[in-house]
């Protein structure tokens, strides 16, 4: 269970944050790997979390994979704040340049879901308020849709298309010059 | 996985879909984007998305303009293709009425500026010396030894990009004078006034040549004549502030631009070698104030079409592009050519060419000088 004395440094660093899944799951997280998320920062700060979060927007499945991506960004924090002061320059710029890769390398990775999968992601990202995560996961779908036609992109997110034959016309008349 | 029996997602809020959306830098994926359905479409089309869109990606540049010329004789021509700003380009000549018949008596207005997708046109150079004449400040020198120049400066930051700020200089030999119009408090006001300058700084103000970059405005004379005092002025319009900066020591064609260089660097591009290069040099400016240090030669730029005569037409660099034309030497009837050099880049790209050959119809002759850079309708700005 989380521990109580928020207001000491040193407990704090080692604190325990229980998160509860929408389907009542339970997950013992580090604080530096929940407060990667401002919501549930905002709660520890607000002292909430005895007992732990519930998390009713969020399944499972997903919050498992949120807290991967928190343990490996936490992680890449801590380790950025450590390095700085025990490593000279130069030895500092090439464990943070591996660092960085290997992370470039993990959110590469993270991100081979299925459509419906990522946006759980985003979702999660949002309500939990994780910049890097809402970040990553956005820009996987911006890209997706750069260069498509309506259509692939309906296809491709799944997207019913509710707009009036007349609707579609006249935007399509409008924004001629993109299909050009 | 399962595309045709997968239930329909469950939709994104509208601002994780702006979030989304944002992140295209190109207009028109955004414009297709809105087609897919409607919750799309009314998220594309929120005056505060796209207020935000406009503010985080440059307008691409959709038509050349003439400067001083008549504004009903509609001189923008959009560009065109290979161009891939050529269908946007059309659009908004479709679109929007660039031979301003709107306007009461059109014959009498003239384009001066155009800048953050606004056309500054005004009538008689005359009213800024009543202008400035209301504001208290006499000239002794006669008009025809004076400069009025109206242009558009940077717009004050606000949320919704529409307002704007229009600068009103006028020159004498031993005075300028600025006067700045503000959209949002809709007056003139005066600005400053230098009766300080260098000796023989403006020496003779009407062959002073303006360049403006993102940030500031400059006067130079044409290359560097021993005639005049080798300085160039320097406005920055934030602070309304007139400083003196050293120019290039060194001798350089006639037509010259200076430009914003980068991070913290003040730019002159230059021809060299006959023409076939441009020279960049540079200067490092940082707060809007230049180091003592001469100019340093930075970079070599090296022109696209050989045989050929060119020249830098911008009278401006605002929205980062230089305009440059091209004219085929060794031709009996030789059509000229359009480009623009992306200073960011500095890469060159081929945006018009005129229907008409250089020597032929001379009535029809326009040489471009404006770059005008929009979103094309439905993205752009609503009109005021």
């Amino acid at each position: 269970m989380a521990s109580a004395g928020s207001g000491d440094e040193k407990a704090a660093a080692a604190a325990m944050i229980t998160l509860i899944s929408s389907d009542n799951e339970k997950f013992e997280v580090t604080e530096a790997t929940a407060t990667l998320s401002q919501t549930i920062r905002h709660m520890i700060e607000d002292g909430c979390t005895d007992g732990g979060v519930p998390l009713p927007n969020v399944t499972s499945k997903i919050l498992a994979r949120v807290i991967e991506y928190c343990k490996k960004h936490a992680t890449a924090a801590a380790g950025e704040e450590g390095s700085s002061s025990s490593f000279s320059d130069a030895a500092f710029l090439e464990v943070d340049r591996a660092f960085l890769e290997e992370l470039e390398e993990f959110d590469d990775a993270f991100l081979e879901v299925d459509r419906a999968t990522l946006f759980d992601l985003i979702l999660a990202a949002n309500y939990l308020d994780i910049k890097g995560l809402l970040n990553l996961t956005c820009q996987k779908v911006a890209d997706s849709v750069k260069g498509k036609t309506p259509e692939q992109i309906r296809e491709m997110y799944n997207i019913v298309n509710d707009l009036t034959p007349e609707e579609e016309a006249e935007i399509r008349r409008e924004t001629q010059w993109a299909f050009e | 996985m399962a595309p045709a029996a997968a239930p329909t997602d469950p939709p994104l809020p509208d601002e994780v879909m702006e979030d989304i959306f944002l992140r295209l830098d190109d207009a028109a994926d955004l414009a297709r984007a809105s087609v897919a359905c409607k919750s799309f479409r009314r998220v594309v089309r929120g005056r505060r998305f796209l207020c935000r869109f406009r503010s985080l990606h440059p307008p691409p540049i959709l038509c050349l303009g003439s400067i001083n010329r008549r504004a009903a004789d509609g001189y923008f021509r959009p560009v065109e293709p290979p161009h891939r700003s050529a269908s946007a380009a059309r659009a908004l000549v479709q679109a929007a009425d660039f031979t301003f018949s709107f306007l009461p008596d059109p014959q009498s207005w003239f384009v001066r500026d155009a800048r953050d997708g606004r056309v500054l046109l005004s009538r008689h150079i005359t009213t800024a010396r009543a202008l400035v004449q209301a504001a208290d400040f006499t000239f002794s020198s006669p008009p025809d030894k004076m400069k009025f120049e109206p242009f558009l400066a940077l717009a004050c930051k606000d949320d919704e990009g529409l307002s704007f700020r229009v600068i009103y200089n006028v020159m004498s030999e031993y005075k300028v004078v600025t006067l700045v119009f503000s959209s949002v408090t809709e007056e003139w006001r005066h600005a400053t006034s230098n009766s300080f300058l260098p000796h023989r700084l403006i020496h003779d103000p009407t062959k002073l040549v303006r360049h403006c970059s993102r940030s500031c405005f400059y006067w130079a004379y044409r290359g560097n004549s021993t005639t005049y005092d080798n300085n160039m002025l320097v406005l920055d319009p934030l602070e309304m502030k007139f400083s003196v900066v050293a120019f290039l020591d060194k001798s350089v064609g006639d037509r010259l631009a200076i430009v914003d260089a980068g991070e913290d660097r003040l730019g002159i591009l230059a021809f060299s070698n006959c023409y076939l290069k441009l020279d960049l040099y540079c200067k490092t400016w940082r707060n809007n104030v230049v180091c003592r240090e001469d100019w340093q030669h930075y970079k070599t730029i090296p022109l696209p079409e050989h045989s050929c005569t060119w020249e830098i037409c911008s009278v401006g660099t605002p929205e980062g592009y230089l305009l440059m034309r091209a004219c085929p030497k060794f031709r009996l009837h030789p059509k000229e050519l359009y480009f623009t050099l992306d200073l960011k880049t500095l890469l060159f790209e081929r945006m018009y060419e005129p229907g008409h050959y250089v020597d032929f119809e001379p009535g029809h002759h326009v040489d471009f000088d404006l770059l005008y850079a929009s979103f094309p309708p439905p993205l752009s700005p609503p009109s005021i």
